[in-house]
């Protein structure tokens, strides 16, 4: 067990050693694009492209300039964003956390409790008519661009629809912290978290379906069906034991990406000011180092989350334990 | 019962699936739209690419202009025209620069189509490439690739592809005597291909893994043959139905991706238009002229929810049984 974690761990080093490199390669090694004019931003005159490549060292060799870079974002935490006049990199993004947290959090009450329901009523009704609407309703969900489905549901809710009663509830785009009004904060996010999940929900209830219904041939649903039990029984409590390996494990993926980074869209679409929109000021003014922060950090994110997850199920399922000890 | 190739077979059960029909033909409903874009554009006579703001149109029979003044009391600001939904100039209303929304959904999805196409299929290339090294050789060779995509993989999907492209947008790139300009159609494709090899890869993996260790293989490699001759004659065509079945999932998502990076101004460059770029046009009129975000977001779904359709009616058919996602 021990032995297991320990090369679990040195693996998680090495592919955030990997990610580090990858990342700072992508910002500051792409051939034939100008590391320094583009920190400096859109227009900069030639001093700050001067100041720009003695602050980064962008003429010492690239390992040098890595450690540097690391040490700024890791270590000091002093990396400044030059377009935005100096302003401290990783505060801004420690202060947009709770945002995208909330956000990602209210979605994935939303996404698993919809893709639970549909997936075990679809798979209870198999091959009837209500199962294939449900699927295609699904299918639909995942087909949609989130970002376009955020207009769309600030079109009806914001301005077509917005004094009829069913929307006349809604706050305007924005973000309230719980702190101030925690029913603001409720209020405000869940249209957003609700757009965000959609395509989760279809995702995850076309997994759940299939899952449950390749775990009914298994051999102790035929027993539990042998022994008298009901289809409640059955499927909520064999099916669901058999086959929500998959499903945790996917969902922990993709709430980790989500709060890395990946509800970028729908934070821009409904003005939320989470890391997703930081990253996308950082777009709209060139601000390199600040995209480069955010993305680490999403990165960073995500294989530690992944490493907690894997860790979780080894101590929850003995098949895992002992698989990874037979490796 | 089995008459014709093997390919004949497939196609004959794909298409006994209504479903699978119905996609069929809207695809190809869409980009037979999309290919007749510019006779659209000459035969109701607007350039989709200038802008035309101090422009007119005839609306019953009147003269008007393109930019309307706005509803407010005090007519502050203009507003495009909107649809009137007859074929004609405008059909579709104009977007914010007073161009045609309905030939510039028609140009957009020629580059939607075609760099979520090209990306999947170059893709699929790398990936099957890694995906038989890894599988095929195994052991260190497997130990490094598999870690390589494991680190892609760790970095959001779009975070990547957003990256990537604020490298590389704005200014050519200059790659030894190779010098590719900024609005070039290969950089999107390039960097969507990239983001998803993952995804293809892994799958392709897990297969060349379990043929690498079949009779048959076995039996080639008893009979002298080179590996290269394995991958290629052995392996590779019984990767086909895995590839078959990914490529229209693929395609969808790299649509989605597409349609994303466009709609963040990261994509295609103006005056080009992709279904993202005109999403873009339209966000700032979403409570006035919501058809400017409303159709190329409708065509971007028609076409994704066609391709997850096929893809899925060709996995049922290829893989009965793995019917996961």
């Amino acid at each position: 067990m021990t032995r297991a974690l320990l090369s679990r761990l040195g693996q998680m080093v090495l592919v955030l050693f990997g990610i580090s490199v990858l990342i700072f390669a992508v910002f500051f090694a792409t051939p034939g694009s100008d590391p320094s004019a583009r920190i400096a931003g859109r227009g900069a005159s030639q001093e700050v492209l001067a100041r720009v490549r003695a602050d980064y060292g962008f003429d010492r060799p690239l390992p040098v300039q890595y450690v540097r870079m690391m040490e700024k974002l890791f270590v000091t935490r002093d990396l400044t964003s030059f377009v935005d006049h100096g302003e401290r990199v990783v505060p801004e993004v420690l202060e947009a956390a709770p945002v995208t947290l909330s956000l990602v959090l209210f979605a994935s009450v939303f996404w698993l409790l919809l893709s639970l329901g549909i997936g075990i009523v679809s798979a209870m009704l198999r091959d009837t008519w209500a199962d294939r609407a449900l699927m295609g309703l699904s299918l639909l969900a995942l087909s949609m661009p989130v970002f376009w489905l955020g207009e769309m549901v600030n079109l009806v809710t914001q301005s077509r629809w917005h004094d009829a009663w069913a929307f006349s509830w809604v706050p305007p785009l924005g973000y309230t912290p719980f702190a101030r009004s925690p029913k603001g904060w409720a209020l405000g996010l869940l249209l957003p978290a609700f757009t965000l999940a959609v395509a989760f929900i279809g995702l995850y209830a076309r997994v759940l379906r299939a899952e449950l219904l390749q775990a009914m041939g298994d051999d102790a649903i035929r027993t539990a069906r042998a022994k008298g039990a009901g289809p409640a029984r059955l499927w909520l409590w064999h099916g669901l034991r058999l086959s929500w390996l998959s499903y945790v494990s996917l969902f922990g993926l993709d709430f980790a990406q989500l709060v890395g980074g990946g509800a970028l869209l729908v934070e821009v679409v409904f003005a939320l000011p989470g890391v997703g929109h930081l990253t996308y000021q950082g777009l709209n003014t060139l601000d390199l180092p600040l995209i480069m922060a955010t993305v680490m950090y999403a990165a960073v994110f995500v294989v530690l989350a992944n490493a907690a997850i894997d860790g979780l199920y080894a101590l929850l399922d003995p098949r895992i334990r002992e698989a990874r000890r037979g490796l | 019962m089995s008459e014709g190739g093997p390919w004949v077979r497939l196609a004959r059960q794909v298409l006994r699936r209504r479903g699978a029909v119905a996609a069929f033909s809207a695809l190809l409903l869409i980009v037979l739209a999309s290919a007749a874009a510019p006779l659209y554009a000459a035969w109701v006579g607007v350039d989709p690419f200038a802008s035309d703001v101090a422009g007119t149109t005839i609306r019953d029979g009147r003269e008007v202009d393109l930019m309307q003044p706005n509803d407010n009391p005090l007519h502050l600001g203009l507003t495009p025209i909107g649809p009137d939904w007859r074929l004609g100039p405008y059909a579709m209303g104009a977007d914010p620069q007073g161009r045609d929304v309905a030939a510039r959904v028609l140009y957009g999805g020629r580059n939607s189509l075609l760099i979520s196409a090209a990306s999947a299929l170059l893709c699929l290339a790398v990936a099957t490439g890694l995906g038989l090294a890894a599988g095929y050789f195994g052991g260190w060779v497997d130990a490094v690739l598999s870690r390589l995509l494991d680190i892609l993989w760790a970095v959001p999907v779009y975070l990547l592809a957003i990256s990537l492209s604020i490298v590389t947008i704005g200014h050519a790139l200059h790659l030894g005597i190779v010098t590719i300009a900024s609005d070039n159609l290969l950089i999107p494709v390039a960097i969507i291909a990239l983001v998803y090899i993952p995804y293809a890869a892994r799958p392709l993996r897990a297969r060349a893994l379990a043929l690498a260790r079949a009779e048959f293989v076995l039996a080639a490699r008893a009979l002298g043959a080179s590996h290269w001759r394995i991958l290629t004659r052995e392996i590779l065509p019984n990767l086909l139905d895995t590839l078959m079945v990914l490529a229209p999932l693929l395609m969808a998502l790299c649509l989605l991706a597409e349609s994303s990076l466009s709609f963040l101004s990261l994509g295609v460059q103006a005056p080009a238009a992709s279904w993202g770029t005109i999403i873009q046009d339209g966000e700032g009129l979403i409570y006035t002229r919501p058809m400017v975000a409303i159709l190329p977001g409708l065509a971007i779904v028609a076409t994704v929810l066609a391709l997850n359709v096929l893809g899925d009616a060709l996995r049922d058919v290829l893989d009965p049984k793995g019917g996961r996602r």
